[in-house]
């Protein structure tokens, strides 16, 4: 059932088994996930069912570190949440990803990615997404058609799939008919009150921007609200004058990590007219269906073990040599169709590049090749290392439920710079080592500042993070809060480190194995 | 100093594919070539090397090697030492290619103005450019300033 919690009388206790805060992808799973179980659930979300700009506002915040994307508009603040605008690209993190590596500290998961499979495979149906196979060659690219540098030794092509799927229309439906599921809406969690000792949540405290207040009582409660807000709720709660609710040790809101997006130069090709269908977007209609998966290029789990170097995503684009203008401009003498200059303009294009040109037909018709490529436009995201500086806190602002907005303090470190740094060198020496072509790096030394495009992108991660050491970590390995006995947290919020792969298929596998666990608890 | 566009007109045009030579359309020089020196330098020539690629290499390297004829006899004798065959025109390209993997392989890699190039290739450009710079109707060396 969906509640307007704008209708629900003022002061009124709510009482429950579960209550999950935040009706995003993480929180959607798990309700779903309780459709059927004994218990009642209340999902308490900010939104309502469409966007609106008075509760996004409750987003905002500031940023004091490194500048930092504008916080209103990086996520969504209703049902669905940051789905509702998200492109669905779909891939679970790398085995690399979860374990602890030399020369990089704090790095590794409590458990390897073996533990989180059978969450993977589930988490596909989730996101709708094809079969949990993420091999290039099952995607219709063919290993002998990857060419060198990118089919190993120290990069491969990778792929992931691509969901349409938003969560709060897909899911809305199911939820509305679970008799024991109530959904309630316009409702924003102020304040877990922890009593006496904060060591068991007794109650959490809602508003609404219509000035309405109640309270909701449930044996366990889980912060499903994404890597910010969590920690924002967390730092807001427990005894009034605390440092916050779970945070003895003040790890909450540290370690805020994103991936570190920025150019990372220029590739030249030394064959113009190579066949570049390995690096691609595209259709594939198999596994008894259609499905959207789009190609990129990562390092080798070997490769980044042996050169201490972080996952990294590359991607580009494709910048077409000037005869492709020509080109086209005598497809339109040909057929006469398509947009393009007059006729007259058309014909001068084609005789100013008749070379150009006539090299294009004959290769075309001898050898079935393509457009030539003049460049690819390299971007990347890297994985960020995680740094107890590197943070979200409480500001002196409070927002319009009188709750203190956020402060975003994060903090890329040099030596996350050097490390893209020797990652683009890496590329830049096997392109030429292997004849694929010629980098221009955006960035050649550790004393080169990033490029001008470089930003932390909307993957938020880590302020309230997994490790079985409450010194290290808000969360054991079963997403509890160490110190708080009936308080979980899901979502990016509890990755230990974040690979450079897109989250949210980990958002989701977490999530359904939080699901199984919680089932458990209250059986 | 050679912007990306120089360098990708001199990509497209000949010099990485020749080198490279995957699927270059240049004909290669079936002349009887001289060899040696003279036949890299022949080679160099025929490159088409954009000019401010050709005088970046120049600038990013030592300037004890800002003579063509030294770079080459180094770029000669390096090939010779490593036993790659430099005896016809068309031998001679496949071995800079070689060499210029394998200087990528050892780490024997230039910066020309943000472009990561092999130490051999590097030579190369040089060549083509200090050489153009010596035809008379280049005005001479002085075309080429070496900092």
């Amino acid at each position: 059932m969906i509640v307007d919690a704008r209708s629900v009388p003022h002061g009124t206790l709510i009482e429950t088994e579960v209550c999950i805060i935040g009706a995003g992808a993480a929180g959607i799973t798990l309700a779903r996930e309780f459709i059927d179980a004994p218990f009642r659930v209340a999902l308490i979300e900010s939104g309502g069912m469409e966007f609106d700009p008075d509760i996004q506002e409750l987003y905002h915040g500031e940023s004091i570190g490194r500048s930092f994307p504008d916080l209103t508009t990086s996520r969504l603040r209703y049902f669905g949440g940051t789905t509702n605008h998200w492109g669905g690209w779909c891939t679970p993190l790398d085995p690399i990803d979860f374990e602890a590596r030399d020369n990089f500290p704090y790095h590794g998961w409590p458990f390897l990615r073996t533990v989180l499979e059978p969450f993977y495979r589930h988490a596909q149906d989730v996101c709708q997404l094809g079969p949990y196979d993420y091999r290039p060659t099952s995607w219709g690219i063919p290993a002998n058609e990857i060419p060198l540098p990118f089919s190993g030794p120290d990069f491969e092509t990778k792929i992931l799939q691509v969901s349409s799927v938003h969560f709060g229309p897909v899911y809305s439906s199911e939820l509305r008919r679970a008799p024991r599921i109530l959904v309630y809406l316009h409702a924003n969690a102020v304040h877990l009150d922890g009593s006496e000792t904060d060591a068991e949540v007794k109650e959490l405290s809602v508003k609404t921007l219509a000035g309405g207040q109640f309270t909701v009582r449930a044996r366990i409660y889980i912060l499903a609200a994404g890597a910010i807000e969590n920690a924002r709720l967390l730092l807001a709660s427990g005894r009034a004058g605390g440092n916050g609710l779970g945070n003895s040790h003040d790890v909450v809101g540290r370690f805020f990590m994103t991936h570190l997006v920025y150019s990372g130069g220029v590739i030249v090709p030394s064959d113009p007219h190579m066949n570049f269908d390995f690096r691609t977007g595209a259709d594939y209609t198999g596994f008894g269906g259609k499905h959207a998966f789009v190609s990129f290029v990562g390092l080798t789990a070997p490769s980044m073990r042996r050169l201490h170097l972080p996952s990294i995503f590359i991607s580009w684009g494709y910048r077409f040599s000037p005869v492709v203008r020509s080109v086209n401009a005598l497809k339109r003498l040909i057929t006469g169709e398509g947009p393009g200059g007059s006729w007259m303009a058309d014909l001068t294009n084609v005789i100013g590049n008749l070379e150009g040109v006539t090299d294009f037909v004959v290769r075309k018709a001898l050898f079935g090749q393509g457009m030539p490529i003049e460049a690819l436009q390299m971007w990347c995201a890297s994985e960020q290392q995680p740094n107890p500086q590197s943070r979200v806190l409480l500001g002196p602002q409070p927002d319009a439920l009188g709750m203190r907005e956020i402060v975003v303090d994060w903090r890329p470190t040099a030596e996350d710079k050097g490390k893209a740094v020797a990652t683009l060198r890496v590329l830049g020496t096997e392109i030429g080592r292997t004849g694929f072509g010629r980098l221009r790096p955006s960035m050649h030394s550790e004393d080169d500042p990033w490029p001008n495009d470089f930003r932390g992108n909307e993957h938020h991660m880590g302020t309230t993070r997994m490790h079985p050491d409450p010194a290290l970590g808000v969360v054991d390995e079963n997403c509890r809060v160490h110190s708080v006995a009936n308080l979980y947290i899901t979502g990016s919020a509890v990755f230990p480190t974040g690979g450079a792969n897109n989250p949210t298929l980990t958002i989701v596998a977490l999530a359904l194995r939080l699901a199984a666990h919680i089932k458990t608890q209250m059986h | 100093m050679p912007s990306r566009r120089n360098l990708i007109a001199v990509a497209t045009g000949g010099v990485l594919a020749s080198l490279g030579g995957r699927a270059s359309f240049r004909p290669l020089d079936c002349s009887p070539p001289p060899f040696g020196y003279d036949g890299l330098a022949a080679l160099c020539l025929d490159l088409g090397c954009a000019d401010p690629l050709g005088q970046a290499c120049v600038r990013a390297l030592p300037r004890i090697e800002a003579s063509a004829e030294h770079l080459g006899r180094l770029v000669l004798a390096e090939m010779s030492s490593a036993g790659r065959d430099c005896t016809s025109a068309i031998a001679l390209r496949r071995s800079v290619r070689e060499q210029s993997r394998a200087d990528f392989d050892r780490g024997r890699i230039t910066n020309v103005d943000g472009w990561m190039l092999s130490l051999t290739e590097t030579r190369i450009y040089a060549i083509a450019a200090l050489l153009a710079a010596d035809r008379p109707e280049a005005g001479g060396a002085s075309r080429i300033r070496v900092d």
